[in-house]
């Protein structure tokens, strides 16, 4: 009995995080491959451990962050908002004058990590509070540009605010993600600089991304217990129809507020790492296309889902990256000989005369492989929101779906 | 539940100090040369190259030292690889795209001669898009591949990977002329070639003061400056401002720092089209200047008899094929950084042969040998810090740090990097004009296999004084960068 999919014996059964044994070794197999994935020794992925891609999966788990926050908002409370970047940008703005250096005009306090990091949440979760009403109020497409005003007016703030953010176009440092216990030379933890671990040399990079895995499965496993509560069942009743919520109690006003504020406390936390993370940002980074990509993380991923938005996040942020490898690859091929070589003849344009679709010179005929990548990401939008508008987790739900009933059809 | 939670945490527990127990014995070793000892030798290398064997050589290494080279990134036995950071698709992308072919085709040439110390030269080049966090992106992605930049397009971006530049040892060409560079305060790990945009625009401004007052009888009276936010834009219009002050030309109107990425300049053009400035001087790209001045030239405002000029990359032949070229090619009149296609220099020959070898269909611009005089200067270091048996990341840097000059065979001035930064600023000016005649004689933009059986061949770009140095550029006391945020 205990093996029958779908059969739940108690509601705790059934309200589970993970409630078949399959999941749970699944999720278990994939941990353990995230955690050891730096010592590059998982044979087949030695790749994803070198510390070039560690950095591509570092800017992902911290745009994962960022991603679950818009997924409470927008898949789970319904409401679409455009403005995520501005919360993104008030995080690390706040991170910026409270944990950067003062200097050529620059405020800067120089306070250590556990003192910016939550603070960059909560003051984009107070902006968060105090713009909401404005946005309760509309719904829909209007609420859509509502939320598009705002990136705008952040814009606008940001690149105006120098002694904050450095001004426009010429932007300014961040605090490094070093812990420190006050504002002591040594630092506790040193993240940015490579160093032994409990004896163990770990580069900066593999230091990192065990950080950000952990905060990222706090922050995972926050928002999939949010589901499971008052407040995350009160969200989507809204989200499905907001009258009937209404008629059976649930506070709709209050409830947006509270959407709005988690929203932006998540967006606050992951500008603040990012921002960090990358160490130079400029204002108009924080501007509308920041905003389109995490809704096309959601969208893609599978609006309403804690694991459809990671795997959005992943796939989203991969994706460039993985394009201009299989290029090069493509074009060594191309020259290298072997089985493929036809592809990459057909697909490489490697000089003049050599007609290819992608081209790996500066100049001449040919798309860039950063044209092409630009393309596909457009191309992949349209494509999920028309055949699959569940998204990666659809698709995912689609195979478990077929395996379950293996070999029969339903 | 809860007692599950737990031995779940247990089980992460447990991977974390699998990890950690892994993590250790995989530690790259290919890298294996000892930062200690690669430090040692690089302090000693200047010692060596100076041609004096004898004088204070390490004992180690004094007897064998060619053939043991310390490397770390970048480099193998047979093959060095170098990083652009390269905007392709941003707002210069036009005319980094050609400077990037001009390295493609010097280190072809270079290895079909055997490469430097042996090694084959190959290019890592990443799309920076003239977008700060782009460029830190690509910057961190190729840190751990190349043992230096061949070059890091535009100014506020470059500033940005300089703290990480100085912190991990690395050396990086800048592809943008900010003074910045020639101060000891910034430029450490950066060799400037050319000259820099604030004594560029007193070259300039200079130049076209005397043409002015010589041709018409009386000099000119007002000035209108504006330039892009940032370094780019601040230094050049600093350089103007100085030199109108010394001209004692009035400033009508001021748009420093007013020009931003992604907004419609309408200030800017609202500002020069009501000012009636008899030389207006706009530092931006070539996109964003030529929407200025047509914005301009459709306003009442607009002066058919100012002259108008700007930092060199606001430029670009493109203009020649706008609607407004005639009247631009009529009133610009601009400064450049290197010798032009078909400038009579020695190091014009090898340049033409190699580039015909790479790309016969290339287009004639002059920005073709800015990417081959990068790359060799780049090759001078290179070669340097291979003479000192070091072609670490370090090992290149602490060669440049000892280098004198570099002998760019007239295809621009040569740097100076040994003395004061007074000293060893560049001051000579390429002064050009557009030729719109030329240009349609020839029937447009010609690529540079044609221009090879042609009997002449013009980018567009007419060169009407080849290092020009105007007393105010030559009297000027440059101690640090003329702008900085």
């Amino acid at each position: 009995m205990r093996t029958r999919p779908l059969l739940y014996t108690s509601y705790e059964a059934e309200q589970a995080i993970l409630p078949t044994w399959s999941q749970r070794i699944a999720i278990a197999i994939l941990l353990g491959i995230a955690v050891v994935l730096p010592a590059e020794f998982i044979p087949g992925l030695r790749w994803l451990g070198a510390d070039d891609w560690l950095d591509v999966l570092i800017r992902a788990m911290i745009f994962g962050i960022g991603a679950l926050g818009l997924n409470i908002l927008t898949g789970l409370a319904g409401q679409v908002s455009l403005g995520h970047a501005f919360f993104v940008g008030l995080g690390a703005y706040t991170a910026a004058v409270l944990g950067g250096t003062a200097g050529r005009g620059l405020w800067g306090l120089d306070l250590p990590i556990w003192i910016w990091l939550p603070a960059a949440g909560v003051v984009a979760a107070v902006v968060g509070i105090i713009v909401a009403p404005t946005a309760v109020r509309v719904r829909g497409l209007y609420l859509a540009f509502v939320t598009l005003g705002l990136v705008f007016i952040g814009e606008h703030i940001f690149r105006a605010a120098a002694p904050i953010t450095g001004g426009g176009a010429i932007g300014r440092r961040f605090p490094s993600l070093d812990v420190k216990l006050w504002k002591e030379e040594e630092s506790l933890v040193a993240l940015s600089s490579d160093g032994p671990w409990f004896g163990i040399e770990l580069t900066s990079e593999t230091k990192t991304y065990l950080f950000l895995l952990a905060l990222l499965i706090v922050f995972a496993v926050t928002t999939k217990n949010l589901t499971r509560t008052r407040v995350g069942r009160a969200f989507m009743s809204i989200r499905d129809r907001d009258i009937a919520a209404e008629v059976m109690g649930v506070a709709e006003t209050r409830n947006k507020l509270l959407a709005f504020a988690l929203s932006s406390f998540y967006a606050g936390i992951a500008g603040a790492l990012l921002a960090s993370f990358i160490g130079t940002m400029i204002p108009e980074s924080f501007n509308l296309f920041m905003s389109i990509q995490f809704i096309a993380i959601v969208l893609i991923g599978g609006a309403g889902t804690v694991a459809g938005t990671l795997f959005g996040t992943f796939f989203v942020l991969t994706l460039p990256r993985l394009v201009r490898d299989a290029t090069d690859w493509l074009s060594d091929t191309a020259s290298g000989g072997g089985a493929l070589q036809w592809l990459g003849d057909f697909l490489i344009t490697s000089g003049p005369g050599d007609f290819g679709l992608v081209s790996t010179q500066a100049v001449g005929p040919g798309l860039s492989i950063f044209q092409i990548n630009v393309i596909l990401y457009g191309l992949l939008i349209i494509g999920f929101l028309i055949f699959e508008p569940l998204g990666l987790f659809g698709i995912w739900i689609k195979i478990r779906n077929y395996w379950k009933g293996w070999p029969f059809t339903y | 539940m809860k007692r599950q939670r737990l031995r779940w945490l247990a089980l992460l527990v447990v991977f974390v100090l699998v990890v950690a127990a892994c993590g250790g014995d995989d530690d790259t070793g290919d890298t294996s040369a000892p930062d200690t000892t690669a430090s040692v030798d690089t302090t000693a290398g200047p010692d060596t190259t100076a041609s004096t064997d004898t004088t204070a050589a390490p004992d180690t290494t004094a007897g064998e030292t060619p053939s043991e080279m310390l490397t770390d990134v970048g480099v193998t036995d047979d093959t060095i690889t170098v990083g652009l950071l390269s905007d392709l698709t941003g707002p210069f992308g036009g005319l980094v795209g050609l400077i990037v072919a001009g390295q493609q085709a010097f280190w072809a040439n270079v290895n079909a001669q055997g490469g430097v110390a042996g090694r084959q030269v190959e290019l890592e080049i990443f799309d920076t898009g003239y977008v700060t966090q782009q460029h830190v992106e690509g910057y961190r992605e190729l840190k751990d591949k190349v043992v230096a930049f061949g070059h890091s397009t535009g100014s506020p971006q470059t500033i940005a990977i300089n703290e990480d530049l100085k912190a991990d040892n690395i050396l990086a060409i800048p592809l943008t002329w900010y003074s910045g560079w020639t101060d000891p305060v910034i430029g450490t790990n950066l060799p400037q070639h050319s000259t820099p945009y604030c004594i560029e625009a007193m070259n300039v401004l200079g130049y076209i003061y005397d043409e002015w007052e010589a041709s018409r009888g009386a000099p000119p009276e007002t000035i209108a400056v504006a330039g892009d936010v940032g370094d780019y834009g601040g230094d050049s219009v600093a350089g103007a401002l100085l030199a109108a002050e010394v001209l004692g030309l009035e400033v009508v109107y001021n748009g420093d720092q007013q020009i931003v990425a992604g907004q419609e300049p309408t200030a800017v053009v609202e500002g020069i089209a009501t000012s009636g400035a008899d030389i207006v001087h706009v530092t931006t790209n070539s996109g964003v200047y030529g929407a200025i001045f047509s914005g301009v030239l459709g306003s009442p405002g607009f002066r058919d008899d100012a002259v108008w000029t700007g930092a060199g990359p606001s430029f670009s032949p493109a203009m020649l094929g706008t609607e407004f070229a005639q009247q631009i090619a009529a009133q610009a009149t601009f400064g450049f950084y290197n010798a032009g296609w078909g400038a009579d220099v020695p190091g014009f020959a090898e340049m033409e042969a190699a580039l015909l070898a790479a790309n016969p269909e290339l287009p004639v611009t002059d920005f073709l040998s800015e990417g081959w005089v990068e790359a060799m200067i780049l090759k001078a270091v290179l070669e340097a810090a291979a003479a000192n048996g070091d072609l670490t990341q370090a090992g290149v840097l602490s060669a440049f740090q000892s280098l004198d000059t570099v002998d760019l065979q007239g295809l621009a001035p040569n740097p100076r990097y040994a003395g004061t930064p007074n000293e060893n600023v560049n001051r000579e000016t390429y002064i050009i004009k557009l030729d719109l005649a030329g240009f349609a004689a020839q029937g447009g933009p010609l690529n540079i296999g044609a221009a090879a059986e042609a009997e002449s061949a013009t980018s567009g770009f007419a060169f009407v004084e080849n290092l020009f140095t105007h007393p105010i550029a030559e009297d000027f006391e440059f101690n640090e960068a003329c702008w900085t945020g």
